[in-house]
């Protein structure tokens, strides 16, 4: 349960909100490297953090993040020409480079430097990985880059994909976090997903659906561990790293990929979820990506043209009441992800959680909660920089592990949840 | 409300948000909140006066052995309340939906074994709360932790105390 303050204060992402110039502390993701495939390929419009942007690769490769609107007249520069290394607005020919500075006012006199004085917001915009990843805080105070380990493998070991998630990002990061969910929703997945499937953890997953947990702070953020049942005398642990603000990983199954995820904001009422898959020692296999191409996994099918899913709120998630009564599946929408996310969003746009009832279970969700707005309050009150910003943070890794009963994940955190070049996830 | 949409669509809406049903959806809960060590307990004392939905703060004093009535439970203990009064933790945990143990590092670990052990018998769920703080080795840590793990159905370690009283909060204990 929160106050209304509270939910409001974690909730609301937009400029000059504690939330939001947290969020602004990070390196985030802002679009798929495939989304400005070639210099002077079309501009696309973002939205982040409730500001609306335009991102667009000059002609000489430089990538630009930009108010999306033109100063002189407050024209969409989305229908602007990306030419000769700058965009030019087709109104009255205003161009802008990367930066957002003006270069040519034509209706100007050159000689009068005009152009000089005008300049659109704008932030740097770096690709790492397969993703863009922007910057939105002062320029003063921008963290190094990020080095989360889906990022930093070769490419033929990874893939990224993102999904518009029409709920607040924090109702949807949370479903991240509540390991509990796992051995009900996803229940009729985990043998027969092929990204899931034939690991053998997922019979003590499915065996024992009232795991244990444990919550333990990390610098970054969380480590959550969930506790089933295994052989005698042994516990299968599941261990989810969070990272602040929006950062999980998903504990592997087998020697699948590993996956995870960030969660974020486009507005107070829609989030961008975003979802990779890597392996940390080999390439994915033709099929596994197929399959994540596809939608399995934690992937979507899209909407052709679109990053919104296939199924959505407009076809009621493409429900199927007959494979929700025979357990194929257990909530009777299809995919992982959907079945996530048709559930966070039939919350409302912003859940009021003033009503919920939360259990011991649910530690892992208040203590982010806890940890969130006590970081959003010190960065307010006394400039503190948020956990998560140092890069060392973002060297984490999920795990799945079977131990002796008499010891603990965090026994063996250094090892299995710590991010080591070279070295296979901790998984069964 | 927009006809035409999905069923989804035009109710996931926030005006649509608006119209859920405003009675109350839970009943408040019986919790029982203990502290295991005299840090704890002073923790407990400045969170007393804060407005709970009935929670019972207590303290463990020590085990007593089982008696004829309390066949079921291995063992008993004592228990006081902030004001000193004395109860019978088989008592307290009979009608208690909410079991939080509180507890330092590295302290309690006969207590939380015999609160872990009534539960377990009773057939109740405990969250342990382990306070961590600097200065306390993870050997003190990893100590208090084995005691209570195969006893809570939750255990929390927490830096800093400010967490314990977010954590009633948000159970509305």
């Amino acid at each position: 349960m929160l106050r209304k303050e509270q939910n409001d204060l974690l909730t609301q992402t937009g400029p000059g909100t504690p939330m939001g110039d947290m969020f602004r502390c990070y390196w985030i993701p802002a679009l798929l490297a495939e989304e400005l495939p070639d210099n002077d390929c079309a501009p696309v419009r973002v939205k982040l953090l409730s500001e609306r942007l335009l991102a667009f690769r000059d002609s000489e490769g430089r990538y630009g993040l930009i108010d999306e609107f033109c100063a002189h007249r407050g024209v969409s520069l989305w229908f602007g020409r990306n030419e000769q290394g700058g965009l030019r607005c087709p109104y009255h020919g205003w161009k802008y480079d990367h930066t957002g500075q003006c270069t040519e006012v034509p209706s100007e006199l050159k000689e009068s430097g005009y152009c000089g004085k005008i300049k659109l917001k704008s932030y740097p915009l770096i690709k790492i990985g397969d993703i863009l990843w922007t910057y939105m805080g002062p320029a003063e105070k921008q963290p190094p880059h990020p080095e989360w380990e889906f990022a930093l493998v070769p490419s033929e070991q990874t893939f990224t994909s993102k999904r518009w998630q029409e709920c607040n990002w924090l109702q949807a990061m949370e479903g991240g976090i509540d390991s509990s969910h796992v051995s009900w929703l996803h229940s009729g997945n985990l043998n027969s997903d092929p990204l899931f499937k034939g690991a053998r953890g997922n019979k003590y997953n499915m065996s024992d659906a009232r795991p244990f947990f444990e919550v333990t702070d990390s610098e970054g953020g969380l480590f959550i561990g969930a506790r089933r049942n295994a052989e005698e005398g042994h516990y299968y642990w599941r261990v989810t790293p969070w990272v602040m603000p929006s950062f999980t990983m998903v504990p592997p199954r087998g020697d699948h990929p590993v996956h995870g995820h960030f969660w974020i904001p486009i507005d107070d009422e829609n989030c961008w979820a975003w979802s990779f898959d890597y392996h940390p020692v080999r390439a994915l296999a033709k099929e596994e990506r197929q399959a994540m191409i596809d939608g399995k996994g934690i992937h979507v099918a899209y909407v052709p043209g679109t990053y919104r899913p296939l199924a959505n709120k407009d076809n009621d998630y493409l429900m199927d009441r007959e494979a929700q009564r025979k357990g194929i599946t257990y909530s009777g929408v299809e995919g992982i992800a959907m079945q996530d996310a048709s559930l966070q969003e039939s919350m409302g746009p912003i859940v009021d959680r003033s009503k919920e009832n939360l259990v011991s279970t649910d530690n892992g969700i208040i203590m982010a909660r806890h940890r969130l707005l006590k970081a959003a309050r010190a960065l307010r009150d006394k400039g503190v920089v948020p956990p998560g910003v140092d890069p060392v943070h973002h060297r984490v890794r999920s795990a799945a592990i079977v131990l002796p009963v008499d010891k603990s994940y965090v026994d063996v955190a250094d090892e299995a949840l710590t991010v080591i070049e070279g070295k296979a996830p901790t998984s069964v | 409300m927009q006809l035409g949409l999905s069923e989804s669509a035009r109710f996931a809406t926030a005006e649509e948000a608006r119209f859920r049903i405003a009675y109350p959806n839970s009943r408040p809960r019986k919790s029982r909140v203990i502290a295991l060590d005299e840090p704890s307990l002073a923790m407990l004392r400045t969170l007393a006066d804060m407005p709970w939905s009935g929670a019972h703060f207590l303290r463990y004093v020590n085990a007593k052995g089982a008696t004829d009535s309390l066949h079921m439970l291995p063992v008993d203990a004592f228990l006081e309340d902030l004001e000193g009064k004395r109860f019978s933790l088989a008592d307290e945990l009979a009608d208690a939906d909410i079991i939080v143990m509180v507890t330092t590092a590295g302290t309690a670990a006969e207590a939380a074994e015999v609160i872990g052990n009534a539960c377990f018998v009773r057939n109740k769920l405990a969250t342990g709360l382990v306070r961590n703080a600097e200065g306390i080795s993870a050997e003190d840590l990893a100590r208090t932790l084995t005691t209570m793990r195969p006893f809570a159905a939750m255990l929390v370690v927490s830096n800093g105390d400010e967490y314990v009283g977010e954590m009633l909060s948000a159970l509305r204990v």
